[in-house]
């Protein structure tokens, strides 16, 4: 089960992959209003959507880590957050391209902007705090009280289009998009959604393997040992 | 008035790729 994942996984990833560009390069109609630049929308709407995901399910694995302090929770956070700063990157990045040409700005305070850069800088400080603390136990509560402070932003993004004045268009309904336009944007989010678990899946084995290494090294003691010949 | 046009579509799927691909690339050596 496990070598299907992390073999099966990237594959099925890459290949999803190339297939939504396919289709949003070549397939998809040129728009009547954007032109080509609407074509960004196929890698912006499933990256954004991966952005809040990701910290969703860091909340979920940090409110597990406090009612169970379990490892493996713990490491899912983690996970979680790195995968998180990659994919509110993405979003900022694509964003901020598609944002130049439809808007005229590079980069603007909207509300939905303003949130999703809050969201980014608060992961990165998360993973800053991770790394200032030694002590497995600590590290992993002070970090689970953090992603459940920070986390509170997603809803904030998700709803700020409908809250606030913003620039931002509102959500779609696939109802309100024609077919030819929407059917590549599902391959597309299907394609980034098994990318985020490729990616996911991968930088939490790495943290299981970290804490197994964690666990045999008591703390205090130097985790390696440098030796030298008389 | 939409100005630009293909040259935004390949800015943002190149630094879409080679973003997620970078880190991927970094997550196999760390898994090493």
């Amino acid at each position: 089960m496990k070598r299907a994942l992390n073999i099966g996984l990237p594959v099925v990833a890459l290949i999803l992959v190339v297939l939504g560009a396919y289709q949003g390069l070549v397939v998809a109609p040129t728009e009547r209003m954007m032109g080509e630049v609407y074509r960004i929308m196929y890698v912006h709407v499933p990256t954004a959507m991966m952005s809040l995901l990701a910290p969703t399910i860091v909340c979920v694995a940090s409110l597990v880590y406090l009612v169970k302090s379990s490892r493996q929770a713990d490491a899912l956070a983690e996970a979680g957050a790195e995968v998180t700063v990659l994919f509110a990157t993405l979003c900022l990045v694509t964003g901020s391209i598609f944002g130049r040409p439809t808007w005229g700005v590079w980069w603007t305070w909207d509300p939905r902007l303003t949130s999703v850069a809050i969201l980014w800088i608060a992961f990165i400080g998360y993973l800053a705090l991770r790394r200032f603390v030694d002590d497995p136990d600590k590290r992993a509560t002070w970090s689970a009280v953090t992603a459940i402070i920070i986390s509170v932003d997603v809803p904030i993004v998700y709803f700020s289009v409908k809250w606030w004045n913003s620039l931002h268009q509102m959500q779609s309904s696939p109802n309100t998009v024609d077919p030819s336009i929407a059917a590549p944007l599902r391959l597309n989010i299907t394609a980034w959604f098994v990318v985020f678990l490729a990616l996911l899946w991968t930088r939490y084995r790495i943290g299981r393997a970290e804490r197994d290494r964690e666990e045999s090294t008591p703390v205090g003691e130097p985790k390696a040992v440098l030796r030298m010949s008389p | 008035m939409i100005q630009g046009g293909w040259e935004f579509v390949w800015a943002a799927y190149g630094f879409a790729w080679l973003a997620a691909g970078g880190y991927a690339v970094s997550l196999w050596r760390r898994s090493k």
